[in-house]
């Protein structure tokens, strides 16, 4: 990372040792973690490819409040290395929480800011960005490019039954860019692809600074209500502050984008029945002309003893744009629909419906998308007895309907004992081409206490040029899904400890298919002094 | 100009298909043999009419596909005794220079507990105005609709429309037979789940509707065509005898439809959901055992103040709390079930996992807190109380044997049985 970068991260746990010496002098309880892996993750969400890369970190916790992380990361495939840091402060003086380092945020229902989030080719992916999650959360991966970097102090007064807080939050960060798209002031590429570019490579050698600054502010009343509104901007400048435009070549950015303003009103209530929210936001792209577009994401839950039933939707205007989105980026119209019902204690059946089309081509397309799934499912959980059931289609259209994919996934896991557990669990998927398979067995043996060893067998048949995604039992700890292409056997093994609050895990994985043969080593110990 | 209006004008018919007049409640603009009928709403087929409650008055607008020129509108007046129902509605669709309108007279009528039926006479007027063509004509036609009750739970029900069309083609430029089937499932008071399968002028299509009704006072609806892959909502809030609703279709090409409606009933009520406790109540919440308050502890109901703060003690002196740990600090069973549902992190009940004796042997010497865990767990299983056990294993580690030894023999709660074992167990 840049001397610059450093020199920041020195004075912020400068100025923070100084705030926590009364605390570590006072000698309340400490916790130190240690952590250390080795694994296969995608790392840059636009190429949806795998690297091997190690990981390595430690954590210090002190009286409950205060929290350091440092995580390195050496992506083997790649050569390179990256390290995330964060200091996560809690309680300061009864009114103050302070974040700073790489920090993920999450406004409303992530309309316009939330985590983002890796999407895979699979066709069952679903790109709403309606979820909930924690307003600061601290980025501890090891990977910088979808984080901000920076601080977020979050100030609060607690009444009774009510809860106010204001965050006003700022993050620099650090990426490279051609010498030729500087001294043009413009570049072709989205933040999305330049929050990739954390190192020099190739071309990309003079830095520049992706600013994004704001406020948020809210109200939690008696558990029930939750009203947020927030506003920031995104700005891309350069070491000497001059101004540099993005997505140059893009049709709506009307010659590339100088700042956007987003701004949103978030407004909840949620009981054990009823939920609803509702967020109409606004982004505002500035360039030679100002582009202002509306957006709305809205939900509604209901559940008793016998159903529930959820209905989500989101619309935008054609110009509405969300950079930090936890969905899509674009705008776009979602609808979906889920309905469960519980005719027996154990047994929950429903289906759901999902529709999402998009209202602006996407990168290099000159027409439209979109996209039905339905899904009709069953699950039983008799105790020892669980079986889960699916059968989903997907209809992906654009100027007519087109690309029919149908799935239907069955799994089944026994655990006779509290130490033995066994899954099966089989998947078909039919395309316009054929239909492929994949089944697979799995054992899990608890032992000592503390010890589990998982052993799995997993048979691909693929029968289309669509490839299958799925997952290789036991499951991976960071990317559960896989991506077939080839016919072939999978053997995967799966050791874990689990004490208090130390664990390891290590896994195996082999797969022969009928082009390659590939083999999978994945540990992560953490350890807690 | 002739040319291009009977384009448009072919257009906005193959459209009526989409736009076609429709309430909030009806989701779409399909003939539908059954819907949910536990709200105010208007009946859309004659044979539910006898489940009418009363007078109702119904006015509602629509814009179709949010285009400008287009609007829908329709009114109603609707009566039902529970053994029979009359209804006359008036709708119309189009714009200014092509207007749908259809005049309906329906009546229904349950000939047994389980079964039930409906006629409907229509007249339909098509008004075509332009500067240079002006045209008008006019058609009446029947529609026939019969319901199955035979459980609560289960309604099954069909409807065919421009029966006299059918048979003998008469108008069969005018007025486009539709015959649907359908299925009515009601699992509990308050929801249910309707499809209907509609043969239309132009394809069968297969419409998913569920209606809820949260409160008593709040009525929502979903659905989802699948031949055009359209989708629907619904709400209706009920103030006295006025229900409001407002509906949005969103369909992937032709867009939203945004429509309202407004209805007047004499018998006014909505069907809720059972909830079994009071709506609006607090959401339950499960607290972190591992960082609760004592404060926090006693907001769980059947938990005593006592009970929350010998926790907090435990779980300060000894560790994590077990659920053995709840029964040795004296709370009951009632308290424990309580306590379980509304609480995470407790550890694992079950700990004599961890190796066994073998095992054991070869481990170096337990830290502090775990020696005070352990001389605590003996003496909680030999009968002494939790309080006394946490201060003798406590006293015992601190090496201060003067202060045991001391406050061993004055203690007057302890008999001397108890005095050896404490003794015993804390000395090892």
């Amino acid at each position: 990372m840049h001397k610059k970068n450093f020199s920041k991260i020195f004075t912020y746990a400068a100025v923070l040792i100084i705030m926590l010496i009364p605390e570590i002098s006072s000698g309340k309880n400490y916790e130190v973690e240690i952590k250390s892996g080795v694994s296969s993750e995608v790392l840059d969400y636009e190429t949806d490819l795998e690297k091997i890369i190690i990981r390595g970190g430690t954590s210090v916790k002190l009286s409950d409040t205060f929290n350091f992380d440092l995580t390195a990361l050496r992506n083997i495939d790649d050569k390179t290395s990256s390290f995330t840091w964060s200091i996560d402060v809690e309680e300061i003086s009864g009114f103050m929480n302070f974040t700073s380092g790489n920090y993920n945020l999450h406004f409303g229902s992530g309309l316009m800011m939330g985590k983002t989030s890796y999407f895979s080719g699979d066709p069952f992916t679903k790109k709403i960005s309606i979820s909930k999650d924690r307003t600061i959360s601290v980025s501890k991966g090891g990977n910088p490019e979808y984080s901000f970097y920076g601080a977020a102090p979050c100030f609060y007064k607690d009444f009774e039954n009510l809860k106010l807080y204001f965050i006003p939050f700022f993050s620099d960060q650090r990426r490279f860019i051609s010498y030729e798209s500087l001294d043009a002031g413009i570049i072709d590429s989205s933040l999305y692809t330049l929050n990739t570019k954390i190192r020099k490579s190739g071309n990309n050698t003079e830095p520049v600074n992706v600013l994004n600054y704001g406020i948020a502010a809210g109200i939690k009343a008696s558990e029930f209500f939750n009203i947020q509104t927030y506003y920031f901007e995104t700005d891309l400048k350069g070491d000497s502050g001059e101004d540099i435009l993005w997505d140059g070549d893009k049709y709506y950015a009307g010659g590339g984008i100088d700042l956007i303003r987003n701004s949103g009103f978030f407004a909840e209530y949620t009981d054990r029945n009823i939920s609803f929210f509702i967020e109409p936001a606004m982004s505002s792209i500035k360039n030679e002309n100002t582009f202002t577009d509306f957006a709305i994401a809205w939900g509604i839950g209901i559940r008793n003893s016998i159903m529930n039933f959820n209905m989500k939707g989101k619309n935008c205007g054609t110009n509405f744009h969300s950079e930090y989105s936890s969905g899509s980026r674009t705008p776009e119209r979602i609808w979906e629909v889920q309905c469960g019902l519980y005719p027996l204690k154990y047994l929950e059946t429903g289906f759901i419906l999902y529709s999402e089309k998009d209202l602006t081509p996407s990168y290099n397309k000159d027409y439209i998308e979109g996209s039905i799934q339905e899904e009709i499912f069953a699950v039983l959980n008799a105790g020892y007895l669980n079986v889960n059931f699916n059968v989903k289609r997907k209809e992906h259209y654009s100027t007519d309907r087109e690309d029919t994919t149908d799935q239907a996934n069955l799994s089944a896991s026994i655990t006779p004992g509290e130490r033995f557990f066994f899954k099966l669990k089989t998947s078909a998927q039919k395309s316009y081409d054929g239909t492929s398979y994949i089944s697979g067995g799995e054992m899990k043996l608890l032992f000592l206490g503390y010890m589990a060893l998982s052993l799995g067998y997993t048979r691909i048949i693929i029968n289309t040029e669509m490839p299958f995604y799925a997952v290789i039992t036991p499951a991976t700890e960071h990317s559960s899904i896989s991506r077939f292409t080839d016919s072939g056997n999978a053997g995967s093994m799966n050791l874990r400890y689990k004490k208090d609050k130390d664990s390891f895990y290590i896994r195996g994985t082999i797969i022969k298919t009928d082009s390659d043969n590939e083999c999978q080593i994945e540990s992560a110990l953490t350890l807690i002094f | 100009m002739n040319l291009s209006l009977i384009i448009y004008t072919m257009m906005i018919c193959y459209g009526a298909f989409e736009y076609k007049t429709g309430s909030p409640d009806s989701l779409f603009p399909v003939q539908s043999a059954i819907h949910d009928y536990t709200s105010p709403v208007v009946m859309m087929t004659p044979a539910l009419l006898p489940f009418a409650d009363g007078l109702l008055l119904n006015s509602s607008a629509g814009r179709p596909s949010s285009e400008k020129i287009l609007a829908t509108g329709s009114s109603a007046i609707q009566y039902g005794s529970g053994d029979y129902g009359l209804q006359m509605s008036w709708n119309s669709f189009g714009a200014d220079f092509y207007r749908e309108h259809a005049f309906s007279l329906k009546a229904g009528y349950s000939f047994l507990p389980f079964l039930h039926a409906g006629i409907s006479e229509n007249f339909y007027i098509l008004k075509i105005a332009t500067s240079e063509l002006s045209l008008e004509r006019k058609a009446a036609d029947t529609d026939f609709a019969m319901i199955l009750t035979p459980f609560s739970w289960l309604n099954a029900a069909f409807i065919q429309t421009g029966i006299m069309t059918s048979l003998n083609g008469k108008n069969s430029g005018l007025i486009y037979p539709e015959r649907s089937a359908g299925i009515l499932l009601k699992p509990g008071d308050g929801f249910s789940l309707t499809w209907n399968f509609t043969d239309t002028a132009i394809e069968r299509v297969n419409t998913f509707t569920a209606a809820i009704n949260p409160a008593s006072f709040f009525s929502v609806r979903g659905g989802y065509c699948r031949e055009n892959s359209s989708f629907a909502a619904s709400f209706g809030i009920l103030a006295n005898e006025f229900f409001v609703s407002y509906g949005l279709r969103y369909h992937p090409y032709l867009g939203y439809t945004h429509s309202i409606g407004l209805t007047f009933a004499l018998n006014a009520q909505i069907e809720s959901l059972d909830y079994g406790k009071p709506l609006f109540s607090s959401p339950k919440k499960k607290i972190n055992i591992r960082t609760a308050t004592s404060d926090d502890l006693v907001k769980i109901d059947g938990l005593s103040r006592m009970s929350a703060e010998r926790i907090i003690l435990y779980r300060r002196k000894i560790g994590p709390v077990t659920e053995k740990a709840l029964l040795q600090i004296g709370m009951t069973g009632e308290e424990i079930d309580a306590f379980e549902d509304s609480v995470y992190g407790l550890e694992r009940a079950v700990r004599n996992r961890e190796g066994g004796k073998d095992f054991r042997k070869f481990r170096k010497k337990p830290p502090r807190s775990e020696r005070i865990k352990q001389k605590f767990r003996r003496l909680i299983d030999g009968g002494i109380p939790a309080f006394t056990a946490i201060t003798y294993s406590e006293l015992s580690e601190k090496g201060e044997n003067e202060e045991f030894n001391n406050r061993l023999q004055n203690d007057n709660s302890l008999n001397e049985e108890q005095k050896k074992l404490i003794e015993k167990t804390c000395s090892e």
